[in-house]
């Protein structure tokens, strides 16, 4: 590594502008495309069950190899630009609808109500009222789309076509095809420099309001007028054509799968037992050091500014990350053992500041109160973390776990810089895909999304006993 | 909230043995194998195709295996053209895969092994000319290059002005020369048959009949399988596959021109090899007739020692290469070729 590292110096690929154009392009019309459907079905949403919000979540929460398969299923000719910007705004449409529909519900259903009152039409309720109230919560989501989809990872690798269209698939491509390190590290520096600064922006519109209260004015009656349920059929699209994609092709999957050779190797070994293997140890590996990371870091006590700073800290450049797990182990020979150590490395380090985010900080600001009275009436640091952090930070520590587990049963994002070989599921129906195998594809993919399902369900059930 | 000290103790213990279980666990079997596996081992990186459950590699290794009692266990490159950069991250005794063009890059790299295999004779053609194979780098497979389609779905087109017809509008599936090997053959015979200037204006001129370019083989010829593409660029050897595995009789290869772009596989052993005389055994075995076979019918390529094609429809295919086919090319030509490729794009 070190040989490497001494070698390099930062250069600009020659077509630096031209990525730049690109990526932000994609990155603005992503956001813009997430935003107006997110919108649309947030009007739906209002008119519907609270019960679909879950529903409409799934294309974000689930491994982008989803919604991926939905393109090579349904839309095989379509790749490049277009289709990397369709699918980042269906995979966020109901994350953004979600989000609208609740601050309707939450902060403007008094206000609402009165308008209605006044006879105001559906159409101007949404046009001069609630839109242009949220002004600074449209910019403040914007920016954050923003942020995510510049340094998107697998969509665009899956179905970018030949030209990079985000600065991670150009770093990836100048480690793995040029093996050029000073590109990489200058693209790396140039993606964290223009993050940092949409972090900033996007911390400048953050909402001043404070936290949201239910207005119990918020009525069945204002729901049917304000919202229109047709319109949830945008953000309802993406889960139901994966559950249609994945289910279908699972089922078409298993011939292609025994033709392909995966059940069985030459040797007469069961290849899927080893595939399964490779993912539980990968998924449990990362989730327990993910939040071993999390929990070191609170047990250390991190001042508010610091806590802010990880709050707004972007998760790192997934090919930089993946292939910085390879200082683990460099120069050893490539074992099973190795890979996963590496990408669960990775993962954590991936996962760890987005779940941060989540809850955890949250959890830890609130026994900001009891840590202080611990230690005015004497408590040493040891006895705090002990008695007073530990027990209350398990919950949102199993509930950690159970995520990081979920998302590395279907993710393959670390494990195509960091792994020798496709040793998990998600890195199958990766290779799979790339060769037009969907049909097997989609049923590894339904099999990976069982296996995280099922290791969240019993990660969060001892969420429980732990609560 | 009230936390019983028990469900903290219990959330502990059940960490620490999940992280032992698992530790145990990997520790015990690193790749599925029983502990008791203290067989020497032998690290092959080779690109995808190859390392398939249908392709050439288990079948070889299984074989390998038995014959020296070791263990031979592999490493992926995403593509042939990405054998040396994933090298560099993780080192292996055997790289197969590279052609006559990455070749060069792996020449200047340096780093490589006497693989100790005597090249003559037998080892080649009638003429024994071991397809440029040298003392660091064997020869084990090659075949032409062209398209394949299938019959009645386009006409086969006969030469490269033929391809830029409106009639293939969006149905060639090429592939990314900067990723994959069959794709640099392509600009690189573009090139050598039309010169710099007028390959640049073909490529131009052929950009709306190129359905994508793949960042692989593999990627590529399953659009032309899928029926999403009419024709992908790729081997002569293509349609015995689907002739002989799926009973499949359509497929038709299209050789543009009198002298063909023939691509030839090779094998080396990397200087920092851990094994390196286990590593000769098997750059002998794959040139012996029985390894021959398998990589002929699960890698579709022609062997180079021509006795493994005898009686089979591979001898067929069987044209030799006369050495300007087998042409490397140097560092500063691939880079002006690639940028030649990447205006001919825009």
């Amino acid at each position: 590594m070190a040989v490497v590292v001494a070698n390099f110096s930062l250069h600009w690929p020659s077509d630096f502008v031209f990525l730049l154009g690109r990526a932000f392009l994609q990155g603005l019309l992503s956001t813009l495309a997430a935003l107006v459907l997110g919108a649309i079905g947030a009007v739906g949403l209002l008119a519907l069950s609270r019960r679909f919000e879950t529903v409409v979540l799934l294309p974000i929460a689930v491994p982008s190899m989803a919604l991926i398969l939905v393109f090579f299923h349904w839309f095989p000719q379509w790749r490049g630009l277009t289709a990397v910007v369709a699918a980042h705004a269906l995979q966020a449409a109901g994350l953004v609808a979600v989000a609208l529909s609740h601050l309707v519900r939450e902060r403007h259903g008094a206000a609402l109500e009165l308008a209605l009152v006044e006879g105001c039409d559906r159409r101007r309720l949404w046009m001069c009222a609630v839109l242009p109230q949220l002004r600074n919560e449209w910019v403040s989501m914007a920016l954050t789309l923003l942020l995510v989809f510049l340094s998107s990872f697998s969509i665009p690798l899956l179905l970018g076509g030949a030209n990079a269209a985000t600065f991670e698939i150009a770093i990836h491509r100048a480690i793995r095809l040029e093996g050029n390190w000073g590109v990489a590290a200058a693209l790396s520096l140039g993606q964290w420099g223009l993050l940092f600064i949409i972090v900033l922006l996007a911390h400048r519109f953050r909402s001043d309001e404070p936290p949201l209260v239910v207005h119990r004015t918020w009525s069945a009656s204002i729901a049917s007028r304000v919202g229109w349920a047709p319109a949830a059929v945008v953000v309802l699209f993406a889960p139901i054509a994966m559950a249609i994609v994945l289910l279908s092709g699972a089922a078409r999957g298993a011939a292609q799968i025994r033709t392909a050779g995966l059940w069985v190797g030459t040797d007469g070994t069961a290849l899927w037992i080893w595939l399964v293997q490779g993912t539980l140890a990968t998924a449990v590996l990362g989730a327990l050091l993910c939040v071993g990371l999390l929990l070191a870091f609170s047990l250390i006590e991190p001042s508010a500014r610091t806590r802010l700073w990880v709050s707004s800290y972007v998760a790192p450049s997934v090919a930089i990350t993946g292939f910085a797990t390879l200082a683990v182990g460099w120069g050893s020979m490539p074992s099973m053992t190795l890979d996963c150590v590496r990408v669960a490395i990775g993962s954590a380090l991936l996962f760890a500041p987005t779940i941060w985010r989540l809850r955890w900080n949250a959890r830890l600001q609130a026994l900001d109160g009891q840590v202080a009275i611990a230690k005015s009436l004497g408590g040493t640091r040891w006895m705090v973390a002990r008695r007073v952090l530990l027990p209350q930070l398990a919950e949102v520590g199993w509930w950690s776990a159970a995520l990081t587990g979920f998302w590395l049963w279907g993710d393959f994002s670390i494990g195509a810089v960091a792994a020798s070989r496709p040793y998990t599921l998600a890195m199958t129906a990766k290779g799979l895909a790339e060769s037009y195998r969907t049909d097997a594809a989609a049923l590894v993919t339904v099999v990976a999304l069982l296996g995280g399902a099922l290791m969240y369900w019993l990660l969060a059930r001892e969420n429980h006993v732990a609560r | 909230m009230k936390a019983r000290p028990r469900s903290v103790q219990r959330t502990l213990l059940l960490s620490i043995a999940a992280v032992a279980g698992l530790i145990g666990w990997l520790v015990a079997r690193p790749s599925g194998q029983a502990p008791s596996d203290a067989r020497p081992r032998l690290h092959v990186l080779a690109y995808p195709s190859f390392l398939a459950s249908w392709g050439a590699g288990p079948k070889l290794a299984k074989d390998f295996e038995t014959r020296e009692n070791c263990k031979v266990e592999f490493i992926q490159a995403d593509d042939a053209g990405q054998l040396l950069a994933k090298l560099a991250a993780f080192p292996a005794d055997v790289v197969v895969g590279f052609d006559q063009f990455s070749l060069a890059g792996a020449r200047s790299k340096g780093g490589w092994l006497d693989h100790g295999v005597t090249l003559a004779p037998g080892l080649g053609g009638a003429s024994g000319s071991a397809f440029g194979s040298d003392r660091s780098f064997l020869a084990y497979d090659w075949a032409e290059l062209g398209f394949v389609y299938r019959d009645g779905e386009v006409a086969a087109p006969a030469s490269i002005d033929d391809l830029l017809a409106p009639a293939f509008l969006g149905s060639l599936a090429l592939q990314d020369p900067r990723s994959s090997t069959p794709g640099f053959q392509f600009l690189a015979w573009l090139v050598r048959q039309k010169s710099e200037l007028t390959a640049l204006e073909i490529l131009r001129r052929l950009q709306p009949n190129v359905h994508s370019y793949a960042s692989s083989w593999s990627q590529a010829y399953g659009l032309l399988t899928k029926g999403l593409a009419k024709m992908a660029y790729s081997y002569s050897t293509s349609p015995l596959y689907h002739r002989q595995m799926e009973e499949d009789d359509r497929y038709r290869f299209a050789s543009l021109g009198d002298r063909p772009p023939v691509q030839v596989e090779y094998a080396a052993i990397a200087e920092k090899s851990v094994s390196p005389s286990l590593a000769r055994k098997f750059m002998a075995y794959l040139v012996s007739v029985e390894a021959q076979k398998i990589i002929m019918t699960g890698n579709w390529m022609l062997p180079v020692v021509r006795a493994a094609a005898e009686g089979s429809d591979f001898l067929q295919l069987w044209r030799e290469p006369d050495t300007t086919q087998l042409q490397s090319v140097s560092a500063a030509d691939r880079d002006r070729w690639l940028k030649i490729w990447a205006e001919g794009r825009k």
